[in-house]
């Protein structure tokens, strides 16, 4: 190893990591475990039901727990930095860091108190699941170069429609095949006005947004509310056990007993990044989102791919917007996403515009919204109003000290005119 | 030729307007001996079957009474002061602004307007200055505030969930930590903190912490995926029956406790048999908040001439709040534990119990 010569981005990149996780573990040691004044026990609650091995429940002592995780994750950083100075990958070593920092921190809050582990990852995962979706309609437009800020709209949208439908229809069924081409309907708007007339793809984005919005609600004042039992009941799908698989334990009762809609999300995730690294598709999309002149002498389409790119998010999105509906409470309620769909693009930006990366971030921003709601339920030492900043604020430390720098694929946004000046 | 022309449309247009005139004059004396009660809703918009659809019910109560009633609705923040000013030159008797965040633009039009009456719901009616934070604020003549002790309810529907409860965990949640949320909270906090000490028995209050004022929140009103996960979260914790103090976000408490099938619902503000009929098998019963009465009673006192800048307090008493029935779930309902809800009603009316 040459000392002298500088740093390539990626072993920057790791060495940022390394480096903060060893901040982040003797911060968790002073913080958590030597400022420590409690020592109630804390209960892990394994179980949820039906599994095949109950590992019931696990009591540590809260102070003991602090110092033994805030040393475990020491111990990470250490070996993350021989990693780093071996010129190797350090992402288990983060990963295991940050989750001991994690129970160090959960020893810390819920001192005295118990924690449903399990219900914490299945809360996590379904918190996460429309920001998956509607991070996946980003990767698909941004990597062919057309920017979508519209991805709330099409959450919106999908939730919408699927809500009425599955009311009128009593069924969710339709509902789930009406969420995607509505979503897509909205992505037409976008892909007109940003291919065919290069209007300004982020302006575009936030007037489809509220033009959205401004069209469910009244919808919604002028006929889910009044005639609610007709086109606001809809039902609610119910999960389904996958046999073998459910009885897992941690496992089963978090990834296998699901609605159908977080099924067709493992495959959409697994599609996307499979064709996006490994098929010619992939390789064209990611040309027209890198070099769409380049692409177009080598005789791809450039637009036509994109226009389809495009479309294909919209019905990935309308689909995620199902679940706000059909997945989760059947009736649709007043601009329900919530802002979802600006989470699920810094979910998007923060996995660096990969499939993977994007479903890491936004579980991890579901993990911390859902840690978030247990722990306001069992009593911490910290105030709600700033508890409900723990997703945004998990997200700042992840880019800051684990990400670095982000680049977008270099045409994302830039309307291609062929001929014209690029 | 050509003046003859303007002089004749000048003369045809004045006598459209005389005409005009004393039309408008003949019906305004019409309604002359009627008291016009006018309503500038918030941005809910009168059927929003909540607050503002409450109101509104309330207003066309007292139209039997002899009002003659109307209302304007805000599409945004911006309408309210001109919106209230249209209700004044109107003629409006008076004009009833629904909602705390329309404070602002009543308290200004109050005192630009002192002949007529004004009244604002879930506000105290002062004036607080430029700044709002001079306390008390100042008495303004002409405008009554309306305010509610839902406390004193949902005193009641503590106690009568701790009662109900089988696993000895009840749950509550809200919207946002604001006081017309946390008065909710806090009030069936207490209510379950009595009925331990009444009963000797430990049962835990989650989502609330009386000491600290604080608890559990969704951030807002329209997460009902959060919320729907919030609803989870207490089940797995324990919780059977759970308290959404979150307007419409109830409904996903509801959604829970029909798919879980391991938790009863409170409803809020409503009666949410009514107003929800499709969760009727999981709720309990329902916090009401009286918007409706207090409106009417308003509105009464200008007709009988006893309107006055002393607030109307919604209680028990005057069924400015109050439980609703136990509807489908009665027979689940042990009738001594009811008959003890009953008594706590009285009780905190009289002063024997205090609800805060």
């Amino acid at each position: 190893m040459n000392k002298v010569s500088k740093l390539t981005p990626i072993q920057k990149r790791r060495q940022r990591g390394a480096f903060s996780l060893l901040f982040l573990s003797f911060a968790s040691l002073i913080g958590f475990g030597i400022l420590q004044k409690n020592t109630a026990p804390v209960t892990y609650k394994f179980v949820l039901e039906k599994e095949w091995i109950a590992i019931n429940e696990w009591t540590l002592d809260s102070r003991t727990g602090s110092y033994g995780f805030s040393c475990a994750a020491l111990i990470f950083a250490i070996w993350a930095i021989f990693q780093f100075r071996r010129n190797k990958k350090i992402q288990l070593q983060s990963a295991l860091g940050g989750f001991a920092i994690l129970m160090a921190f959960l020893c810390w809050a819920a001192s005295g108190k118990m924690i449903p582990f399990t219900g914490l990852l299945q809360g996590a995962l379904l918190l996460s699941v429309p920001l998956i979706f509607g991070a996946m309609a980003g990767v698909l437009c941004e990597r062919s170069g057309v920017i979508n800020i519209a991805i709330e709209g099409q959450l919106l949208a999908g939730a919408f429609a699927a809500g009425v439908v599955a009311s009128l229809t009593q069924n969710t069924t339709w509902g789930l095949i009406v969420a995607p081409l509505a979503g897509a309907l909205i992505s037409l708007i976008l892909a007109v006005f940003a291919i065919k007339f290069s209007i300004d793809q982020v302006i575009l984005g936030f007037v489809i947004n509220v033009l959205v919005i401004g069209m469910t609600n009244f919808l919604y004042k002028k006929l889910l509310i009044p005639y609610q039992n007709t086109w606001n009941s809809g039902p609610i799908l119910s999960p389904i056990e996958i046999p073998i698989l459910s009885k897992i334990p941690l496992l089963g009762p978090i990834f296998f007993n699901q609605t159908i809609i977080v099924y067709l999300m493992y495959l959409i995730v697994a599609v996307i990044h499979l064709s996006l690294f490994k098929t010619r598709w992939g390789l064209r999309t990611r040309a027209v989102g890198e070099h769409p002149t380049a692409a177009d002498s080598v005789g791809i389409k450039v637009n036509n791919l994109r226009f389809r790119n495009v479309i294909f998010a919209g019905l990935v999105a309308g689909l995620g917007g199902a679940y706000f509906t059909v997945g989760a409470v059947g009736a649709f309620g007043k601009e329900m996403t919530a802002g979802k769909g600006f989470i699920a693009l810094a979910a998007l930006i923060f996995g660096r515009w990969s499939p993977l990366g994007a479903v890491m971030a936004a579980l991890l921003f579901g993990f911390a919204d859902n840690l978030q709601g247990i722990l306001s339920i069992t009593g911490t030492p910290i105030p709600s109003e700033f508890m409900l900043m723990a997703p945004y604020i998990a997200t700042i430390i992840a880019v800051t000290g684990f990400v670095g720098r982000v680049r977008a694929p270099a045409a994302d946004g830039i309307p291609y005119n062929r001929g014209g000046s690029h | 030729m050509k003046k003859s022309f303007v002089t004749g449309s000048i003369k045809a247009i004045a006598a459209v307007a005389a005409l005009t005139l004393l039309a408008s004059c003949s019906s305004s004396s019409d309604s002359a001996a009627k008291v016009k009660a006018c309503l500038a809703l918030d941005t809910g918009g009168v059927d929003d079957k909540s607050f503002n659809a409450s109101a509104w019910a309330g207003a066309q109560a007292a139209e039997a009474a002899g009002a003659e009633v109307k209302y304007l609705a805000a599409t945004s923040d911006a309408d309210y002061a001109p919106n209230i000013k249209k209700l004044v030159d109107e003629g409006c008797n008076i004009v009833i602004g629904v909602g705390f965040l329309i404070n602002g633009a009543i308290v200004e039009a109050a005192k630009a307007n002192p002949d007529t009456k004004f009244a604002i719901v879930d506000q105290d009616g002062k004036d607080h200055g430029p700044a709002g934070d001079q306390y008390p604020g100042a008495v303004i003549d002409n405008l009554q505030g309306i305010e509610f002790a839902t406390n004193q309810a949902a005193f009641q529907a503590g106690y009568l969930a701790a009662g109900y409860s089988k696993t000895g965990k009840v749950a509550t949640y809200g919207g946002l930590n604001i006081p017309p949320v946390s008065i909710f909270m806090d009030g069936f906090a207490r209510g379950v903190a009595y009925y331990n000490t009444v009963k000797g028995k430990k049962v835990v209050v989650l989502g609330w912490d009386v000491a600290k004022k604080d608890g559990t929140f969704v951030g807002g009103f329209s997460d009902q995926a959060k919320a729907l996960q919030i609803s989870k979260n207490f089940e797995q914790q324990g919780a059977d029956v759970i308290f959404p103090v979150a307007g419409g976000l109830g409904a996903a408490t509801a959604n829970q406790s029909m798919t879980g099938g391991k938790s009863v619902t409170i409803w809020v503000d409503s009666d949410g048999f009514v107003q929800a009929p499709q969760f009727a098998s999981v709720l309990l019963t329902s916090v009401v908040k009286g918007v409706g009465t207090s409106v009417t009673a308003a509105i009464q006192s200008v007709i009988d001439g006893t309107f006055s800048a002393t607030n109307y307090l919604g209680t028990l008493e005057n069924q400015g709040t109050f439980l609703a029935p136990y509807h489908d779930l009665e027979s689940t309902v042990d009738a001594a534990l009811a008959a003890e809800v009953e008594q706590l009603g009285a009780d905190i009316t009289s002063g024997k119990v205090a609800v805060s």
